[in-house]
């Protein structure tokens, strides 16, 4: 059993007074457990109504949306749901609950009614993970804007959820925050095979991830592993970048120099090196 | 110009809470510069530039900022004058969105400033067009049905309708996808030939590297340096001693000269650097 399924989802928004304006329209997706995803669309996509729809936060107009088997529109299943799956919105602001960092972290496991040692021991952890420890007892209105996001996201953690959603959730972080957070991302990822979507701008975040979805105008046009990225009119037809290897190795080719698909700086780097070399012994 | 001298700040000051957010400040921001200010997050940038439109006072012994011919530290400051002469676009400015049309949304600014209707209208229509909306399309719409680029852009507009000398971006870029990124810089750009002074906060080393002729590096509160482009992304000394990241297309620049191959390591430009692998290969051939 898939550990989240969409089936056929549809779902509009009121707009004026009579109007809909439709983000989703049948979409169906699972993600299994262990798995990375990035889920791709430029604004307006519907991809941050798809994280809602993911637990529970709304209900599909049409179609079925299960985790772990259980309905999102059962209500009594959304405590066990929201157990299972966390999701890390993009502005901080909103997601924070109490006045001591901490305390905020804590929210989540105390609801779960863990016991007061492991709850100590999860929010350490969580706070840990995303460098905050040293604010632990500070306010987070006092924080600065990336501060507060890995606060949330160690709000999240700290959950211990089995699918984490990152809505372009480290778009306010400084490139080391980032780095940073996809590091423990990934972590948590491979040791504790917690399944990752991660919703995201970045293209060349979305390179790192195992799977690709792309969401264009509120459907699902590609949906594929890393392979995609060697077909870029998937990407721009929807209204996005090329990562910035990608975009280089097309010039190149344009210019007779095919050094394939690189989807990170390393695998850039060799190409490059690969082909002068090649070139030289012809 | 913007002249910051020792410039402190201290948030909740004698209370358990206080932490200092700025230590003795020195900055010069000359007219026509494209600004940029980098640093990690909670190094005290948005706190240095909300005092630029005195929306943070600075406090009491704690250095001053000239902008032209304003004293920010004096006690009768005018506000409006200020306000007129630097326009200021917040993290997540459509957040500040809040007349029922774009055209009333973007008169605001205007209309305080004692304007009379048709002059409001006239800055409203070209500040607009200057974010690359239609006009006519778009004055009588709900700000809140729009998209988020065209919300993002609709604020900027507000922002520009004030006709500011210094524009002060707090990342205009931020949650915008590439596409839409790109066009809010473009816009940027744009607005520079009305607007001469461009200051800018942004994380991303991609756009600094490609827009700014000078980037100062805050780090605790404290000023590290203030650079050129070239000056700080061809160093890697400097890079480490600053804590900053690379951007994307010098990363590549440096991991290919480390890899033995002939190329500066300071490009700044997608163009330059497929150009640099293409005369290699020349070089090769010949």
């Amino acid at each position: 059993m898939p550990l989240l399924q969409f089936s056929n989802v549809d779902y509009s928004y009121p707009s004026g007074e009579s109007d809909f304006i439709r983000a989703l329209y049948s979409v169906s997706l699972s993600v299994e457990r262990g798995e990375f995803v990035a889920l791709v669309g430029c604004n307006g996509s519907g991809k941050s109504t798809f994280a809602r729809l993911a637990n529970g936060l709304l209900v599909p107009d049409g179609g079925n949306v299960t985790v772990d088997g259980m309905s999102t529109s059962d209500k009594n299943a959304l405590f066990d749901i929201r157990k299972k799956i966390g999701v890390v919105f993009q502005n901080p602001d909103n997601q924070m609950v109490t006045t001591i960092v901490e305390d905020d972290v804590a929210f989540g496991p105390e609801n779960l009614g863990l016991p007061p040692q492991e709850i100590r021991e999860r929010v350490d952890w969580a706070l840990d993970s995303v460098g905050m420890l040293d604010h632990a007892k500070s306010g987070p209105f006092r924080l600065s804007g990336g501060q507060k996001q890995r606060v949330a996201i160690a709000g999240v953690l700290a959950i211990k959820p089995e699918l984490m959603i990152l809505d372009e959730a480290t778009g306010m972080l400084d490139p080391d925050g980032r780095r940073e957070v996809l590091d423990v991302v990934k972590q948590l990822n491979r040791k504790e095979n917690m399944a990752v979507v991660m919703i995201t701008h970045f293209m060349e975040e979305a390179a790192l991830a195992d799977r690709i979805v792309i969401l264009d105008k509120g459907h699902v046009s590609r949906d594929g592993g890393r392979e995609l990225f060697a077909a870029p009119e998937a990407f721009t037809n929807a209204g996005l970048d090329l990562p910035l290897y990608v975009r280089a190795a097309q010039k190149l080719k344009a210019r007779g120099m095919d050094i394939g698909c690189p989807l990170s700086a390393d695998e850039f780097t060799d190409a490059v090196v690969d082909a002068l070399k090649k070139e030289d012994r012809a | 110009m913007i002249d910051v001298r020792k410039l402190s700040f201290v948030y909740s000051p004698k209370t358990p809470f206080t932490t200092q957010a700025l230590f003795d400040i020195d900055l010069k921001i000359e007219t026509g510069d494209f600004f940029g200010i980098i640093g990690s997050t909670g190094a005290g940038k948005s706190t240095l530039v909300s005092h630029f439109n005195a929306l943070t006072r600075i406090q009491k012994n704690s250095g001053t900022i000239l902008i032209d011919d304003i004293d920010l530290s004096a006690k009768k400051l005018d506000l409006k004058k200020l306000r007129a002469k630097v326009g200021m676009v917040f993290q997540y400015p459509e957040h500040q969105l809040f007349d029922d049309t774009v055209e009333k949304d973007v008169m605001f600014g205007p209309k305080n400033l004692g304007l009379s209707v048709d002059e409001q209208r006239e800055r409203a229509k070209q500040a607009i067009g200057l974010v690359g909306l239609n006009y006519n399309d778009m004055a009588e719409r709900s700000p809140f049905e729009l998209s988020g680029g065209q919300k993002r852009r609709v604020a900027i507009a507000g922002v520009l309708a004030m006709r500011p000398e210094i524009l002060v971006l707090d990342e205009p870029t931020a949650g915008l996808d590439p596409i839409g990124k790109r066009e809010i810089m473009e816009l940027i750009l744009n607005a520079k030939n009305m607007c001469p002074t461009v200051v800018m906060i942004s994380h991303n080393m991609d756009e600094i590297a490609a827009y700014c002729n000078k980037i100062a590096v805050l780090g605790n509160g404290r000023i590290t340096g203030v650079f050129e482009p070239k000056e700080l992304f061809g160093s890697e000394a400097l890079l480490a001693r600053c804590g900053v990241e690379l951007p994307l297309v010098t990363e590549l620049a440096v991991k290919l000269s480390r890899a033995g191959l002939d190329i500066d390591r300071s490009i700044l430009d997608e163009d330059e650097l497929v150009r640099a692998i293409l005369d290699l290969r020349s070089e090769n051939n010949a």
